[in-house]
């Protein structure tokens, strides 16, 4: 047992007193060529070194070299250590800058504010703050530090926010989504159409567009990917070939909620810029630099469009800006121009770099990264939402702990339902480098429920049971309807490209159109909840389709599927006009009916020969009699307000059928709903 | 050693003797009372009533009919007892107690402060006031009550569990598990204590040391479903998700219809990504009452 004291003691106190060996001939007179080659590799990487961060990667290939041949040596373990800090590995600066300041603490009088970092990055709060406190006590001319010390006074703070966070960490699944997207190369960047159907990323793999290497990173040149999902499995990434990828760095920027726009980044001679594609059937269109009001002769970095297509938000590094990188809203013309770019403000925007925007499906929720707010280190990924009636953008929430990091925590995009988010990160269990994850979010932990009982009553032996209440945990969802489907034509069932005009009843405005894909005929529309939404699917050559949607401001989120057949302007068509409203039991349209109404007329102009029938239908409540003649003054209320439209009487007809042609049950109300409608017919053309 | 059937002969014997003698009756009424011959008992009691209109026979009829189930009954002799003796302490106590049960707590506690002004050290009286007022959320008064009870008798070990329930209901975890403690030192078998302290353990985040009592309150009594639902909710806190499923499971087994270890199993399986599963469980708890499940099942299929 002594024995192994002795040695143990020994070997404590050879490492607690080892002595900072300079790169000197004498002290390596019996290995000389070692020592040459040390002494070379060691020029070669302070050469690159010299050179700046970017470099360091590359520096450190050397400097371990010259470390394994002299590993005691403060000033290059101080090195490596700052290396590796701007490396994928940065946790392994650790033990070469623990050992640079065992060997000389002012080897370097930035030492302690390194060392802060790394341990800062790796989450040792109590450690990195003391390391930051050395380095504040070196510094005996605050007034020429200025900066420093605030630098390192937000470090500190970042470390008290860390400890507060990972105290109290958010419920997640984090997984990584897979070898059919993430390989042993980086891939990052991931953007999602709002059913998280579609998932394009970037990726520095093999294979490249061209094959070209970037010379400062010894990697391919990035490229977009793109995989779909189906049945809960991601198909293998397929590069998205041109003309979206070009020889350069090709990198995803946004996806429109429905998958069919693209925003990219191309950097133009270290200029970075956003462009956009619109997917034409199954081809991408070439890429199209954005106007004026959006790219700069700065740097336009990320960018994300509304589900509404009318907003788009971006970074940009403009001289404007309230410091470094800003967010910025341009919002679309109606002639479809890009309009001047608005700061969001100091809400959102700080002196700090803010990145990586994205703006939720729900068009109020925007999830951005931020070096200021309440980081815990580096970029955290914060969100805000817009309130309408205020105007304003609430103050913004750190997604939390396992979500963000100490580290860089940016391109953060989240599902249409809230549930999932996607970004990318390097995680020990990945495929290599970045990796793309996928978040689950949990929400607030659901409470078990325990059971006891107690002798309530002295003269009793059987126990009571404790009465319990469980509590209810209410499990937030987005508030948000995704509607998607396939649009055909009623005969062929051939796909069809049709326009989808999405209207607020309540404001009789239309909010967005959409277009449904050539190929395909799909489309996706997002209707945030708390509104009466007219939907009309409008083709030229065919019959309008219309759907009504009232979703109520409490309403959860849901998905869903309406596939719309298209009908050609052929006599005996018949369509429902489901955006038709009257006042209760009265033959009075009610101003939400406005738009149907306008395309109505509109069909009857762009068509001069059309005869049509309007007629009134109702539910099987109420005497026949009575019935017949509310459908009967609807019809004549609609035929009116067409005549008042300047459409002639004699190609109008009305027709009050009452409850004689039901489309469905009248003993459910929501069937009794249908069978309460407003249709036309074509007579002739 | 006590000859019950030899005394029913002697009864017997003197009521031969004697037909009017009302002690004879009160005293057979009461000697089937302790042989649980209730029927007996009343009709015993019924007879001495015909003779003498005395309270101790109200109110032992009464507790004969309390056993019987006969609460309403019992109530009216309580209440004939005190119209009689207004100074019987125990009839006040026990009428108290059949308030208690029909959740009439207020009424309750005025018959338990009428039995602890005629008797000012009855503990069970303190103890059930302090359990009425508890009820009534009034916690405080509750525990000032249980003290008093503790102060009378400090060997009833019921008394420390119920202070140290209404110390939990306060948040004083601390408080409420020294108090268990008391409670399992002076009854060792005392299993609903160490349930209950298993329960402030958890509230306290002492998992570790939460399991190692339920896992005792299983020992004393294997059948308690109970603990198997708690210690569930233990392991799930110290992330052993497979055991505390497996614990709700054989609470499920034990009780059947046993709603929260449902809703519990649910959340644990859950953690497991064992989504299917989680709503089955959920969808179960709700059928049998639990309605919080309800906020769960947003995405079952």
């Amino acid at each position: 047992m002594k024995k192994i004291f002795y040695i143990l003691s020994i070997l404590l106190t050879a490492n607690a007193f080892a002595q900072n060996v300079e790169f000197t001939k004498d002290n390596f007179k019996d290995n000389k060529d070692g020592y040459k080659e040390a002494k070379k590799n060691l020029e070669i990487g302070d050469d690159l070194f010299a050179q700046g961060s970017v470099f360091y990667r590359q520096a450190l290939d050397p400097y371990l070299l010259a470390n394994k041949f002299n590993p005691n040596n403060a000033l290059l373990n101080y090195k490596i250590g700052k290396c590796y800090l701007y490396s994928s590995t940065k946790l392994k600066s650790i033990p070469f800058l623990e050992k640079a300041i065992q060997l000389d603490a002012n080897v370097d009088p930035q030492i302690h504010y390194v060392m802060g970092k790394a341990y800062h990055l790796d989450m040792q709060w109590d450690k990195a703050i003391l390391e930051f406190k050395k380095f504040q006590s070196t510094i005996t001319k605050p007034s020429e530090f200025v900066e420093i010390i605030e630098d390192v006074n937000k470090h500190i703070e970042e470390c008290n926010t860390g400890k507060d966070l990972v105290k109290n960490p958010i419920r997640v699944f984090i997984d990584n989504v897979g070898p059919e997207i993430n390989t042993s190369y980086p891939e990052y960047g991931p953007i999602i159409s709002a059913d998280e159907s579609v998932m394009m990323f970037t990726s520095r793999r093999a294979g490249t567009t061209g094959g070209g290497m970037d010379e400062y990173l010894n990697e391919p040149f990035e490229d977009i990917y793109v995989s779909f999902n189906k049945g809960g499995k991601w198909s293998t990434a397929q590069n998205i070939g041109k003309p979206i990828n070009t020889e350069g760095h090709d990198a995803t920027m946004g996806l429109a909620p429905d998958g069919q726009k693209l925003l990219i980044y191309i950097d133009e001679k270290g200029n970075g810029n956003i462009f956009e594609c619109d997917l034409k059937g199954s081809l991408w269109s070439k890429p199209e630099r954005m106007n004026k009001n959006v790219n700069t002769d700065y740097h336009e970095s990320s960018a994300s469009l509304a589900s509404d297509g009318k907003r788009m938000f971006f970074v940009s590094n403009r001289p404007d800006g309230m410091g470094d990188r800003d967010i910025y809203m341009s919002t679309m013309d109606e002639k479809g121009k890009w309009g001047k770019a608005v700061n969001l403000g100091p809400t959102i925007n700080t002196k700090y770099g803010e990145e990586g925007i994205y703006i939720h499906p729900d068009g109020r929720t925007i999830y951005f990264s931020s070096q200021a707010h309440k980081t815990m280190g580096g970029y955290d990924i914060f969100k805000s939402v817009y309130d309408e009636a205020t105007k304003t953008w609430s103050t913004p929430e750190n997604l939390g702990y396992p979500v963000n990091t100490p580290d860089d925590d940016v391109f953060f995009v989240v599902s249409a339902s809230g549930k999932h988010g996607y970004y990318a990160s390097i995680n020990g269990n990945g495929y290599g480098e970045k990796d793309i994850y996928m978040v689950t979010f949990l929400g607030a932990e659901k409470p078990m429920v325990m059971n006891n009982e107690d002798n309530l009553l002295a003269s009793q032996t059987a126990p009571v049971k404790e009465t319990v209440i469980a509590p209810v945990m209410q499990i937030k969802e987005a508030q948000l309807t995704i509607l998607k489907g396939v649009i055909t034509d009623a005969m062929t069932k051939k796909p069809l490209e049709a326009t989808i005009e999405l209207v607020d009843n309540t404001k009789n405005m239309v909010v967005a159109t959409f277009t449904s894909n050539s190929a395909t005929g799909k489309y996706l529309v997002s209707l945030p909840a708390g509104r009466n939404y007219g939907i009309a699917v409008k083709k030229e050559g065919y019959l309008f389709h219309s759907e009504n949607f009232d979703i109520p401001a409490t309403a959860a989120f849901q998905e869903v599927t309406k596939d719309v057949e298209l009908k050609n302007v052929a006599v005996g068509s018949k369509i429902i006009l489901k955006n038709i409203f009257f006042d209760f039991d009265k033959a009075t349209l009610r101003p939400e009916s406005t738009n149907e109404l306008e395309r109505l007329t509109k069909l009857l102009q762009d068509v001069p020969t059309l005869k049509i029938e309007i007629g009134g239908h109702t539910d099987s409540k109420g005497a026949d009699d009575y019935n017949k003649k509310l459908s009967d003054n609807r019809a004549k209320a609609v035929v009116t307000y067409l005549i008042g439209k300047g459409i002639a009487a004699d190609r109008l007809t009305s027709a009050g059928y009452g409850e004689e042609q039901p489309i469905a049950t009248n003993d459910t109300d929501e069937g009794r709903q249908m069978n309460r409608r407003t249709e036309f017919k074509i007579l002739s053309k | 050693m006590r000859n019950f059937p030899g005394a029913i002969i002697n009864f017997n014997q003197a009521i031969t003797l004697r037909p009017d003698f009302e002690r004879a009756y009160y005293n057979r009424g009461a000697t089937k009372f302790e042989m649980k011959d209730y029927n007996g008992a009343i009709a015993d009691f019924d007879k001495a009533l015909t003779i003498v209109q005395g309270a101790d026979s109200y109110f032992s009829r009464g507790q004969a009919k309390y056993a019987l189930g006969n609460k309403v009954g019992a109530a009216e002799d309580y209440t004939k007892t005190v119209e009689i003796k207004s100074d019987y302490a125990q009839a006040f106590y026990y009428r108290g107690g059949i308030k208690f049960e029909n959740k009439d707590y207020k009424a309750a506690i005025e018959d338990f402060t009428s039995a602890i002004k005629i008797k000012p050290d009855y503990a069970y009286a303190y103890n059930d006031r302090g359990s009425a007022k508890r009820m009534l959320e009034d916690i405080d008064g509750a525990i000032s009550d249980y003290n008093k009870a503790l102060i009378s008798n400090s060997e009833l070990p019921f008394i420390y569990n119920n202070i140290a329930s209404a110390k939990r209901k306060k948040g004083d975890f601390k408080g409420a598990i020294s108090d268990y403690t008391e409670a399992v030192k002076l009854q060792k078998d005392y299993y609903v204590a160490y349930n209950n302290r298993g329960s402030a353990k958890v509230d306290a985040g002492d998992y570790k040391g939460a399991i190692e009592d339920f896992n005792k309150a299983i020992e004393l009594k294997k059948d308690y479903a109970y603990a198997y639902n708690n210690r569930a909710s233990a392991k799930y806190k110290s992330k052993d998700y497979k055991g505390a499923i497996d614990d709700c499971t054989k609470a499920i087994q034990l009780v059947n219809d046993y709603g929260y270890a449902y809703l519990n199993r649910g959340i644990a399986k859950e953690m497991m990504r064992d989504n299917v599963g989680a709503c089955e469980d959920w969808k179960k708890a709700i059928e049998l009452g639990v309605e919080s499940a309800k906020n769960y099942t947003g995405d079952c299929k």
